[in-house]
């Protein structure tokens, strides 16, 4: 019988298969977590989603502006982002890396949440020019941090 | 009743974990277990079909088998987890399915679904009962 | 052609919808478009080919042997080969409605400014509503004809008048040049997303709900190329706006929020709104699938009466399995599960379990008793094997890139 056959084939597939992938993906896994990061890799990584969350900041400003987005959205995004903006700044904290490299990051988180949390109070508040000024301050904070991230990046081994 | 049965049956691909319908089409189960009888110096032959959860429970483990018959003491909506078809009901074999002669409301196969049907969706307010039309 | 041929047209495109463009796709198009711009094309373009294909084989095998699937499948390959497959489809089916729902609560928040969590039970409760009071063909036409209004996506990406050789230069495979663990790891979601195989047992299951027949054949091979190949068109558009408008800023996505500013710069005033219908829409269809697809595939495992076009006093278990499903999946997000990880961890499940849906695919495919002339050709069989050849792959590297990439 066919049949049988491949039952018999696709049970033990299944019962042996299950552990070698296990085994398989574990082994790629230690492999290259082996290939471990600097401290300073590690922050330059955790700045990506950063400038990425102050580019959103700048956008959403933008686009309230252009009447394109309501205020609710504006709202549930800037809370999201000085979150995460929180974040990075704490790991900065945290960091090993040396002083002259890791405060200026945190400056610019902490002027970054507070453009966040401005551009928010403008949105309540239906105040355009008020929000146009944050959505500046946030284009230049956006400069600043490409220039933190492309000094570490000249650094980085 | 006229019986439409072939000539040949291979019993794991013709029989086993086929679709089970009544005298009505209606879908009851599947032929989750066979009883063969076995014969003094004859060849074994198919005694009855067997239904339900404790046949499949006995599938996977005896063991298995108990814990489900335990469960099923405690909840009590089936009297047995295992539905003997006589060979006798059968009444059709085809590629996609067996037909018994019996109608399903009367068997134990629909058990649950009655349960289910008289305890559950019938409380479920009258408005939003049935398929709109 | 008849009519209720034409008609089956509408379940490719339900089909196409929820199971091709659902909340897995959008992310990870846009998340693809944002961060690699058009260089992942390809991967979209692969899941495509095989996705077009497997669903030409579902429809194919339901028309011919009128079974679905999973019915199917119980009855060649046994209870016992079976279980284990089962229970963990079921599961991931179960997360990615979750994932689903989430998606669908999102779009409101979007409109509503309303927590997401706060629509957890009402988006229940209305999808419940629409399984329980419509037959199969009604849910059919309707998702179907609301899910046109994805192509708003292809509509802003034709507007951004894209650079057509980068699009082009895309589809074929290229190394990152940069973060190649984040590029694995989207290709893989990518592709885990696209080939789902609750699309494969709901497609199987509306075809038997749509009584096809062996005259179906025909009809069944455009069916599926169209059907496939529109959700596959918009998520294409999708990531090309995620990479005119969200790539050159910088912008990642991290989050759905970020996504769904994709349409507000081509669209200054419906954008938004666009975004988010679409979305929901999408979800919807989806979330209608997986929760059918669980409910199929029940049904089909332990003989139950089943079918939309019943009532639920005929088939209560079918019923009451989509039901439980709808109910727990929506607690996830009442209960703050963050729908974007729900969904990126659902993906990476599912593609762990693919091979074990490819192979007995493969094998029933090619069964003459139960196909006859209308058993697997070369050209299927190459892509089916391809198809598992590609899930073993994914099921390998998912794991260590989500930890790498994610």
């Amino acid at each position: 019988m066919q049949a049988a056959g491949w039952v018999f084939a696709m049970r033990s597939s299944i019962s042996q298969g299950a552990p070698l992938f296990g085994a398989l993906a574990l082994a790629a896994t230690l492999c290259l977590a082996c290939a471990s990061k600097s401290p300073q890799e590690k922050l330059l990584d955790a700045t990506k989603p950063a400038a990425s969350w102050i580019a959103t900041l700048r956008m959403t400003g933008e686009r309230w502006n252009a009447n394109s987005v309501p205020a609710s959205f504006v709202k549930a995004t800037a809370g999201k982002a000085v979150d995460e903006l929180g974040a990075v700044a704490e790991e900065a904290g945290k960091s090993p890396v040396p002083p002259e490299v890791r405060l200026p990051l945190q400056r610019l988180m902490t002027a970054a949440r507070a453009a966040g949390s401005g551009l928010e109070r403008a949105v309540e508040a239906g105040d355009r020019p008020a929000a146009a000024r944050q959505v500046a301050r946030l284009a230049a904070l956006e400069g600043e941090l490409a220039a933190w991230r492309s000094g570490q990046k000249g650094r980085a081994p | 009743m006229k019986k439409k049965l072939p000539d040949e049956l291979e019993l794991a691909r013709d029989l086993l974990d086929k679709q089970v319908v009544d005298r009505d089409e209606t879908k009851m189960g599947r032929v989750d277990g066979l009883v063969l009888e076995l014969r003094e110096g004859k060849p074994p032959r198919v005694d009855h079909l067997e239904m339900g959860s404790a046949v499949l429970a006995r599938c996977i483990h005896p063991r298995v088998e108990s814990w489900v018959d335990a469960l099923r003491r405690r909840i009590g909506v089936q009297k047995t987890g295992r539905y003997r078809v006589p060979w006798a009901a059968v009444q059709e074999i085809v590629p996609y399915q067996v037909k018994l002669d019996v109608k399903a409301a009367e068997t134990p196969a629909f058990a649950w679904e009655h349960w289910l049907r008289d305890h559950v969706i019938a409380h479920i307010p009258r408005g939003l009962k049935g398929k709109a039309n | 052609m008849s009519m209720k041929k034409a008609a089956t047209l509408a379940l490719g495109i339900l089909t196409s919808v929820g199971g091709f463009f659902d909340v897995g796709a959008i992310a990870t198009s846009a998340q693809a478009g944002a961060i690699f711009r058009y260089q992942l094309l390809w991967a979209l373009a692969l899941g495509t080919i095989l996705v077009v294909f497997l669903v030409e084989m579902s429809g194919r095998f339901a028309a011919v042997t009128r079974q679905a699937l999973p019915d199917a499948i119980r009855q060649q390959f046994g209870f016992t080969s079976w279980l284990v497959p089962f229970v963990v489809l079921t599961l991931i089916h179960f997360l990615t409605l979750g994932a689903e729902i989430g998606g669908i609560c999102f779009a409101l928040h979007l409109l509503t400014g309303l927590p997401v969590s706060l629509w957890a039970l009402p988006v229940a409760a209305l999808v419940w509503l629409f399984l329980w009071r419509s037959t199969f063909s009604a849910i059919e036409n309707s998702t179907s004809l609301l899910g046109l209004i994805t192509l708003a996506f292809v509509v802003a990406a034709w507007r951004y008048h894209p650079p057509m050789g980068q699009v082009l230069a895309g589809m074929l495979p290229t190394l990152p040049h940069h973060e190649p663990a984040r590029y694995g790891y989207i290709a893989v979601g990518l592709l885990g997303a696209i080939i789902s195989p609750y699309l494969f047992y709901f497609y199987s299951s509306g075809a038997v709900e749509d009584e096809w027949d062996e005259s179906y054949v025909a009809v069944n091979r455009g069916v599926a190329v169209i059907g496939m190949g529109f959700g596959s068109i918009i998520s294409v558009a999708a990531i090309v706006v995620a990479a005119m408008v969200l790539a050159p800023r910088g912008i990642q996505v991290d989050d759905y929020h970020q996504a769904a500013l994709m349409l507000t710069q081509v669209f200054p005033f419906w954008g938004f709104a666009l975004f988010a219908v679409s979305m929901g829409i999408a979800c919807v269809g989806a979330a209608v699938e997986l929760s059918l697809a669980m409910a199929y595939t029940s049904a089909q495992t332990f003989g139950w009466n089943w079918g939309e076009n019943l009532d639920p006093r005929e088939d209560a278990r079918f019923c009451l399995t989509y039901t439980g499903a709808i109910l727990a999946a929506a607690l996830l997000i009442l209960f703050g599960v963050d729908p974007l990880k729900l969904t990126l961890f659902s993906m990476a499940i599912n593609a762990l379990v693919l091979p074990f849906v490819a192979l007995p695919f493969l094998l029933l495919m090619n069964d003459r008793k139960l196909l006859g002339k209308h058993a697997n050709g070369w050209i299927s069989n190459a892509i089916t094997i391809l198809t598992l050849v590609v899930a073993i792959v994914l099921a390998v590297v998912s794991i260590p890139l989500m930890f790498l990439g994610g």
